[in-house]
């Protein structure tokens, strides 16, 4: 029993500065097993992978690959021993033909002069590119090839390193389903090899479909694993749920008042046909998976991508928006999931940061009124709190929570009718995450639409009046806080909707 | 020395690297006019200090349009050929119509449009400023070959040498305009809106725009600026020359971006102050002037100006803790 | 507390960047420090006699000599050199003649000091050098123009301030009514020279391409009229195009082999402005098989006069720089004993041949 097992790992934990992403985790993968991994978004599957392939090392644990003590320093280093990740975001030198591609590093040079024998690399792909049923030649350019061959390539190419554990992060997120189905022949080939497959997804019909076994991940633990014979989508929805709830969310209720914002049937990349409406004082939460398309729906409706299809109403008129400022001009403010890249000037000053999109109150003739400006400033950072060595430090120096204040203050102060927050107390310390909670209420009574888009289930349970659940783009349900109340919807009601049942 | 100094000043941790970040390069400055001042007694003359005003006017006015667009993100490698244009331009409409007024703002205008398609080309396309002001460089260069036929017009004009010649109070034009430009330059800085937003675009572009900045007419307006301050800038050199010239200007670029990096001014964009680039371009008047004044021959200000930058650079980096 | 290291070094660099730099000149000063210390007593009590009586101080010592030419007053005769560069081939020669020549008058107690200074071929910082001159105390100014245009402001300044310059080498549009005096070459007799050259080389005529200076040049538009004087006159010759190239060898090659490609073995000579230039020429059309080509230039430069003595190129003409400013300089005690100098010097162009190569190498 124990000679079949070709990868385990034992008590893995990491920390990422105060944050446990995994504790005492163990994984066993059999030779020539297709294995699940599943879990919520943060669950640990991806840290656990990342200190497999070697992009980051373990605190604690040991990792056992056929019999011998394994460790890799870096994914060159994995895939020499054995081991290769397939990514979900594809990342190909474009330049480079695809018998190059597979060869990367492992070029085949002429004796004693060491330029390149490209005939030799060549012939070698051809070989192997015809094993594998490729339709495309090996010198074709990788940017001329589909997604799914681009894919084919880099299985195609762990496979030529003589991978014996193949890692694939959501392999099928951007395939056709005649795709998916020539990526599910391949995987039986290689499985009848003896190759083993790490396969993670949140498709539980593909899963059932492909897998033989799965290990389900909880809030950075190994809950267990099961074979996929007998194992029921409600027993493995209840394996994934059951984080537990920490804090009390300070939730108040307010009343709740006409329609403020209103979406009909919007469109764009990532997401289709989403229609819903936001009132005065009501925090709408939003939840779903990583990439079901909820990020995406906000980021249009800011105007920071292009909508395809829909109309957007605001206090009952339609609005056009094309741009962030257009949504900034009509009273809709978002503060973003990545605040390093759309939230902040990090080396510039609290003060403007905060200004910024507030600057046109301020300016008198062309001048600022700067003595105003930082009035204003130390009011509304007094107001939410903002915990600095003053309002000129940069925004660097400042930790995560009060640079998430920051970026709130800025927008309190242009009075939005409208407050996006896309997950807005990511990688915020405990304490400062009560008080967003706190001031999101505060917000809301002021007579504010909120819109919260958050990946802890808790925390949307716990601050939502409403919540709309994503599954693949589109919405898959809406529960109200008298139904969580009530406990007539539970966590596994919600996980069980954004993984697409009913 | 530096712990005394935070002693004396009693300064806590924070105020002082505050205060090194703040006046850093100004004490470099402090330093070596007072190494010139001991070393030279000619320094020490208001002859001199008259000379090197005037003599730093011009990448002055330069430096302080084209710390707009660094600040914004940018980088103006056109300054020297719109020179050359500025020039050109003021000899054909100063000798065929002999108005003074005229040929300024028809050469001003001129290096403000090409500041204009510099600033859209690389806003609107998503180009590399680099790139793009490398090749209208050469765009505008040829231009002023093609309008002036290759020749260089001298210019007769007496009251057009005035602009570069004259003085008040002993202290030359040049200088004024010099000192008005850059008043100007501070107020837009610090003081609007626009500032404001040349430095949210070079500081984070991807913020600037979800915080409702226009990041397009922002970094076009920053090429505009260095346009017209280089238009300036060129009506001075024209008339300290008394002559139109095509083939004048050539790496005047490189001095005016010296001075903004010298200033303190990052060249990540979103980093810079007024006074300081005011203080880049006073130090390399210095290094310039002060040199000449002791005989060092000018391989070694080539080299003292290169090993300046990069210290300045250093300074930045280390201040602002940046990798 | 490692940031203030950093900071220091940074502090520390600058600085041995300035003492470095300080070094690197005070080797060039210190000879003129000790001269003027033994200088500075004889000079000093005449200093006080000013330079509107310049009758007065004619007696032949050097002391009286220098006290006449005293302008401002400061008690030091000291001659600003504003160079037109310190990097071509050619002034760097001639700078080297001045420097030696200077030296001599300074040893002499003619003068007490003489400050060179690099124009960078840039009329603008030749103005801002000359204001440094003045600053320093400079008496007398030798000008070697980067622009005939440009560089004519200079000339201004110092009859304004009432300190004589002496124009070298190239002229400024204003010479002829402000400068001292002017010491160069007649550019179209260097032009003549090479068309003459070019006609006594292939008697019965043909085609010939020109590749000019910089455009607008005095030395450009001077040997340009020369050329054109002789051979827009003789009917046997067709000129079949005319660039520049900036005087810029690797730009005249260029010319050069397009047009070898347009007009092949009909090309018989092509005429430069500059023999760095024609060299550069001369050597591609040997590489192609056309050593019978004609290519030819001004200035004398080593690497012409090297291929003439190889035979690889047939002629150069001599442009004598140092003769130039060796005249010049001769001039200086002159102008500071107020006595009247021509207002003009021509050093006569030199054709160089296989013949007299060896006099010039």
């Amino acid at each position: 029993m124990e000679n079949s097992y070709i990868l385990e790992c034992e008590g893995i934990s990491k920390a990422f500065g105060g944050t446990q992403a995994l504790a005492d985790v163990e994984l066993h993968i059999k030779k020539g097993e297709v294995h699940a991994l599943l879990g919520e978004n943060g669950a640990g599957k991806s840290t656990l992978m990342k200190i497999i392939i070697g992009l980051y090392k373990a605190d604690q644990g040991s990792i056992t690959f056929e019999g011998k003590p394994y460790s890799a320093r870096g994914p060159a280093d994995a895939m020499a021993a054995g081991i290769s990740m397939i990514h979900q975001e594809l990342n190909p030198e474009p330049y480079l033909t695809i018998a190059e591609s597979i060869f990367l590093n492992r070029e085949d040079v002429k004796k004693g002069i060491h330029f390149l024998d490209k005939k030799k690399t060549n012939e070698r792909a051809e070989k192997i590119l015809r094993e594998f049923d490729f339709p495309k030649g090996a010198r074709t350019m990788m940017e001329d090839l589909t997604l799914a061959q681009m894919q084919m390539v880099e299985i195609i190419k762990a496979v030529s390193c003589d991978s014996r554990v193949i890692i694939m992060d959501e392999p099928t997120s951007s395939l056709d389903s005649e795709e998916t189905e020539h990526l599910f022949g391949t995987i039986r080939g290689l499985k009848e090899k003896g190759v083993a497959i790490i396969y993670i997804s949140h498709r539980m019909e593909e899963i059932f479909e492909i897998c033989d076994r799965v290990s389900v991940f909880r809030d950075g633990r190994y809950v267990g694993s099961r074979e996929m014979e007998g194992v029921t989508t409600k027993e493995l929805i209840s394996m994934m749920v059951g984080r537990t709830v920490e804090n009390v969310f300070p939730k108040q209720e307010c009343p709740i008042g006409d329609v403020v914002f209103r979406v009909e049937h919007l469109s764009g990349k990532g997401f289709e046909d989403i229609s819903f409406e936001v009132r005065a004082g009501e925090i709408l939460g939003i939840s779903g998976l990583v990439g079901s398309g909820r990020s995406e729906t906000m980021r249009a409706i800011f105007g920071l991508d292009p909508l395809t299809g829909g109309k957007i109403y605001l206090e009952g008129k339609e609005i056009v928006i094309k741009s962030a400022r257009d949504a900034i001009a009509k009273g809709i403010a978002m503060v973003n999931e990545d605040r390093k890249t759309y939230g902040l000037c990090l080396f510039r000053s609290l003060r403007e940061n905060i200004s910024l999109p507030n600057l046109k109150r301020k300016q008198k003739r062309f001048i600022l009124n700067q003595r105003r400006e930082k009035e204003e400033v130390l009011e509304v950072s007094k107001k939410l709190t903002v915990k600095a060595a003053g309002i000129e430090a940069d925004a660097y120096s400042l930790s995560g929570g009060n640079q998430q204040k920051v970026v709130l203050s800025k927008w309190i102060m242009a009075e939005p009718k409208v407050l996006i927050l896309d997950e807005p107390t990511r990688g915020v310390d405990v304490g400062a995450k009560s008080e967003i909670h706190t001031l999101m209420c505060r917000f809301a009574a002021q007579g504010m639409a909120i819109i919260m888009i958050s990946s802890e289930l808790p925390e949307v349970m716990g601050m939502s009046d409403r919540i709309l659940i994503y599954h693949e783009g589109r919405l898959n349900g809406e529960v109200s806080r008298r139904e969580i109340l009530s406990g007539g919807v539970t966590q596994e009601v919600i996980l069980a909707k954004e993984f697409g049942g009913k | 020395m530096e712990k005394k100094e935070k002693k004396i000043l009693g300064m806590t941790q924070d105020e002082f690297r505050l205060f090194r970040k703040r006046y850093g390069i100004a004490m470099v400055m402090v330093a070596m006019i007072i190494i010139l001042s001991i070393v030279s007694p000619t320094f020490r003359t208001a002859g001199n200090v008259v000379s090197i005003a005037l003599q730093v006017s011009i990448n002055g006015i330069l430096a302080l349009g084209v710390v707009f667009v660094i600040t914004a993100g940018g980088i103006d490698l056109s300054i020297g050929s719109m020179l050359a244009l500025t020039s050109v331009i003021i000899g054909l409409v100063l000798n065929a119509t002999g108005s003074i007024p005229l040929a300024c703002i028809v050469s001003v205008a001129a290096t403000t449009f090409c500041g204009f398609v510099n600033g859209a080309l690389i806003a609107k396309f998503n180009m590399f400023p680099f790139v793009v002001t490398l090749s209208t460089q050469l765009v505008i260069r040829g231009l002023g070959y093609v309008l002036s036929g290759g020749y260089s017009m001298s210019l007769a004009n007496a009251d057009f040498k005035m602009i570069g010649a004259g003085k008040l109070a002993g202290i030359p034009y040049p200088v004024f305009i010099w000192l008005a430009v850059a008043v100007m330059a501070y107020l837009l800085m610090h003081w609007t809106k626009f500032g404001r937003y040349i430095y949210a675009v070079g500081g984070n572009i991807n913020a600037a725009e979800a915080s409702g900045v226009d990041v397009f007419w922002t970094r076009t307006k920053s090429f505009v600026i260095s346009g017209f301050c280089t238009g300036v800038a060129g009506i001075i050199m024209t008339s300290r020359i008394s002559a139109a010239q095509p083939n004048i200007g050539v790496g005047y670029e490189t001095d005016a971006i010296a001075a903004c990096v010298i200033g303190g001014t990052s060249f990540a964009g979103g980093i810079a102050t007024i006074p300081g680039t005011m203080i880049g371009i006073v130090i390399i008047g210095l290094i310039y002037n002060g040199m000449n004044l002791l005989g060092i021959s000018s391989y070694w200000q080539t080299i003292t100006k290169g090993l300046l930058i990069i210290g300045a650079v250093m300074l930045d980096m280390f201040t602002n803790k940046r990798k | 507390m490692r940031n203030r290291k950093k900071l220091t070094a940074v502090l520390l660099t600058a600085m041995m960047a300035l003492s470095l730099a300080a070094c690197g000149g005070g080797k060039e000063e210190t000879t003129a420090p000790e001269t003027k210390a033994a200088q500075e007593s004889k000079a000093e009590e005449p200093a006080q006699t000013k330079a509107e009586e310049p009758a007065k101080t004619e007696a032949e010592e050097p002391s009286g000599a220098a006290a006449g030419g005293d302008v401002n007053g400061d008690g030091k005769i000291i001659v600003g050199y504003i160079a037109k560069n310190t990097v071509d081939a050619f002034h760097a020669t001639l700078n080297k003649t001045a420097e030696e020549k200077l030296d001599a008058l300074v040893s002499a107690g003619t003068i007490d000091e003489w400050k060179m200074l690099d124009g960078q071929s840039d009329p603008i910082i030749q103005c801002n050098l000359l204001e440094d001159a003045l600053n320093m105390g400079c008496d007398l100014i030798v000008l070697l123009p980067a622009e005939a245009a440009g560089s004519a402001p200079i000339l201004d300044r110092c009859n304004e301030e009432g300190i004589p310059c002496l124009v070298v080498n190239s002229m400024t549009d204003n010479t002829e009514e402000l400068a001292t005096a002017f010491v160069g070459s007649d550019d179209v007799q260097a032009g003549e020279m090479m068309a003459e050259f070019v006609q006594s080389a292939f008697p019965e005529g043909g085609k010939y391409a020109h590749v000019q200076g910089v455009i607008g040049n005095s030395a450009q538009i001077q040997r340009s009229e020369g050329i054109h004087n002789v051979l827009d006159a003789d009917e046997g010759w067709e000129m079949m195009d005319e660039q520049s190239g900036e005087w810029q060898a690797e730009k005249a090659v260029r010319f050069a082999e397009d047009w070898l490609g347009r007009w092949g073995d009909e090309l018989l000579a092509i005429i430069c402005e500059d023999d760095g230039s024609s060299a550069a020429v001369q050597t591609t059309m040997n590489s192609k098989g056309r050593t019978d080509m004609v290519c030819i230039g001004v200035n004398g430069e080593a690497a012409a006069l090297d291929m003439i003595s190889k035979g690889e190129m047939q002629a150069t003409i001599y442009q004598d720089g140092a003769g130039q400013v060796g005249k010049a300089v001769e001039l200086i005690p002159d102008i500071l004993a107020g006595k009247s100098v021509e207002k003009s010097y021509m050093i006569d162009f030199v054709l160089i041949t296989k013949d007299n190569v060896d006099q010039y190498k």
